[in-house]
């Protein structure tokens, strides 16, 4: 392998660039025109241009990045996560026009990409699933039966539902029928079709999930836990490792766990097991992601290990060359999510230019962003921005560190959620561990507060950066006497 | 000048300048360092790291330190100034607490008759009617805070006069 194809843009591509080109490969990026000043559409040692459109005519077009990794000659394409990351057909494609697809075989994205048969082919590992019922029989009584063997609180959901229409919530025993009859009418009246499922209702429910690795030669192991449960509208915010969830026996369990499924797979390339967890401390398998994830990056700073290099040497057929005794967990990573948004209305993707980015005077600070000072942010695209990650020995000093991070990194001329992560990080519940998946969302209005505003340091600072320039009678209009062509305030 | 942080009107007690040595309400604000993007401010022996960049065609500039972004802009106070030359409208020249509320609304006023005494600055400032008429609008209760340009009352002149 000499060249590779970044199948993405923004922080992902600048990521994998760096593995790339540390491992002496060279790389071929692919960008839309809204992306050409992006770094990552420069950093590359080829840069292509897929013109303007759709995301679909773009960045998705396997037909187009085929032809594009044919033409400057990629021997593999690495897809980054989202756009065609697990998509089976685009591994398929490439492989069979003798272009390695850095990523998991076809039939394991398949299979793990069906919420059923995954859920069926765990529970056959003999694997811990949610409890639940999604038998043909259909029966009012025996439907009662199996609600009485899952146990309450449960969910009825429609089978072919989705939004929260035709679901139900059954506290007890005796308002199972009734809710039974409520669900079926929805479903028919939404979904045209009474079926539905049973699932037990998990309350409070912390989002775990395990970093794993396998070879496609039978060899897997795990590169311990994420806790993600800091979401707002299932969009991840603040994620950390180890979990302060876990002691360490459950830690063995649930990681055994998660290379027990890589193993049962003979799962290639690296890949996530998400688990929820009870309050009770029991654990069950939600989904496995077959790519890299965003949040990557902190499972890398406790192990030392390059998951994109990981994932590179896999993709060349090589046996893992990692053995699970020499992956230890050290010290404490967090990562911030910075989004393009505006927390005071309503969190709003926001667009415009990134006047100011910052940056760190602490060089251990890991700033993952696809964007620089003079970088517009659009909207046609995630509005995730950038991630910062720190690690150090201690989760409490580790806190610390980020703050002193982001408050470097201010990310001035777009609205964005940086000193509401901060407020996050100082607050009371966060600093204790005490969250799970519904705590954000529960914390928002404390969180919102905006306190200790230091009006008068502003007004200094206001003072000071026109302070030569501006007077009283000539501050109804002034232009940035830094910006190209003009020394001087207008007044 | 008054200034529009975060959207709303703020504007110190006590200012003065000399040099780059600001003192705002009593605190020393010394300018050490002026860069492109930043500032570095030293008061009480601390040094504040101020980044900033200018907004909005320039009519804005974004702040932030501490972990904390602010919006500021200067306060167009035009409009007011405008309303305050008719003479009708009542604001409050400062941010500060109302002490006495001497007229109700409905009630006819003399020019220069007392309608609230606002308490700022440890000082009482008796805010007075430019003109006689009928008092139309009167926003505020005894003990209530007010900022800066808040509008107080509104007085209905009377032009059979």
């Amino acid at each position: 392998m000499k060249r590779v194809l970044i199948a993405n843009r923004a922080e992902i591509a600048t990521r994998v660039i760096r593995t790339c080109h540390k491992m002496g490969l060279e790389t071929i990026s692919i960008y839309t025109e809204d992306d050409k000043n992006l770094p990552f559409a420069k950093q590359s040692t080829y840069s292509v241009s897929l013109g303007s459109g759709t995301v679909a005519e773009t960045y998705i077009n396997k037909e187009k990045i085929l032809e594009i990794a044919k033409k400057y000659k990629a021997d593999a394409v690495h897809p980054g996560y989202g756009f065609l990351s697990e998509n089976s057909e685009f591994g398929e494609l490439l492989e069979n026009n003798n272009i390695t697809f850095i990523g998991p075989k076809s039939k394991n994205i398949l299979l793990m990409g069906d919420k059923l048969e995954s859920k069926n082919f765990v529970k056959s590992l003999k694997l811990p699933v949610v409890p639940g019922y999604e038998g043909d029989n259909q029966d009012a009584k025996h439907l009662e039966q199996e609600a009485l063997k899952i146990g309450f609180p449960l969910l009825i959901k429609a089978s072919s539902g989705g939004g929260g229409k035709g679901m139900k919530i059954v506290h007890s025993e005796k308002d199972f029928l009734e809710q039974l009859n409520r669900a079926k009418s929805e479903a028919i009246k939404f979904f045209g079709n009474d079926r539905v499922i049973l699932e037990k209702f998990i309350i409070n429910p912390r989002h775990i999930e395990v970093q794993v690795l396998g070879d496609g030669k039978g060899n897997g192991v795990h590169l311990f836990e994420r806790e993600c449960s800091i979401q707002r509208r299932y969009q991840k915010v603040v994620e950390e490792t180890p979990s302060l969830a876990l002691d360490d026996k459950l830690r063995t369990s649930i990681c055994d766990m998660a290379v027990d499924l890589v193993k049962g797979l003979n799962y290639r390339g690296a890949g996530t097991v998400e688990l929820i967890l009870d309050e009770d401390k029991n654990y069950y398998f939600l989904e496995m992601n077959t790519r890299l994830q965003v949040e990557h990056g902190i499972s890398e700073m406790i192990t030392g290990v390059d998951l994109v290099e990981q994932q590179i040497l896999i993709a060349q057929n090589e046996k893992l060359a990692l053995k699970q005794e020499d992956i230890q967990s050290n010290g404490h990573a967090l990562e911030c999510r910075i989004y393009a948004e505006d927390p005071s209305n309503n969190f709003l993707p926001q667009s415009g230019e990134i006047k100011y980015l910052g940056k760190t005077i602490d060089p251990t600070v890991r700033v993952d962003t696809g964007y620089e000072t003079g970088n517009k942010v659009g909207i046609n695209y995630d509005p995730m921005i950038a991630k910062i990650l720190t690690h150090d020995h201690s989760r409490e000093s580790n806190l610390n560190k980020m703050k002193n991070a982001l408050n470097e990194l201010p990310f001035l001329g777009v609205k964005n959620n940086r000193d509401f992560l901060i407020n996050i990080l100082d607050f009371k519940d966060f600093c204790n561990g005490n969250y799970h998946t519904h705590s954000l969302e529960a914390w928002m209005d404390q969180l919102s507060q905006s306190e200790s505003e230091d009006l008068e340091m502003a007004y200094a600072a206001f003072h000071f950066i026109g302070s030569q320039n501006i007077s009283e009678e000539r501050i109804e209009k002034f232009i940035d006497p830094w910006s190209e062509g003009s020394g001087e305030w207008l007044g | 000048m008054k200034v529009l942080i975060n959207k709303n009107s703020y504007q110190p007690n006590d200012f003065s300048k000399e040099k780059e040595t600001l003192m705002i309400d009593g605190s020393k604000y010394q300018l050490i360092e002026k860069e492109k993007n930043h500032l570095l401010i030293k008061k009480d022996e601390r040094i504040y790291k101020v980044f900033y960049v200018f907004n909005d065609k320039a009519k804005s500039v974004n702040l932030s330190f501490k972990g904390k972004t602010y919006d500021m802009r200067i306060n167009d106070s035009a409009k007011h100034e405008a309303d305050n030359e008719s003479g009708n409208t009542i604001t409050a020249p400062m941010p500060g607490k109302i002490f006495k509320v001497l007229k109700s609304a409905g009630d006819l006023v003399e020019v220069g008759e007392t309608i609230v005494i606002l308490e700022a600055m440890k000082m009482e400032h008796a805010l007075k009617a430019k003109v006689q008429g009928k008092l139309d609008v009167l926003n505020f209760k005894e003990g209530e805070q007010v900022e800066a340009d808040a509008l107080i009352a509104k007085v209905l002149e009377d032009n059979n006069d």
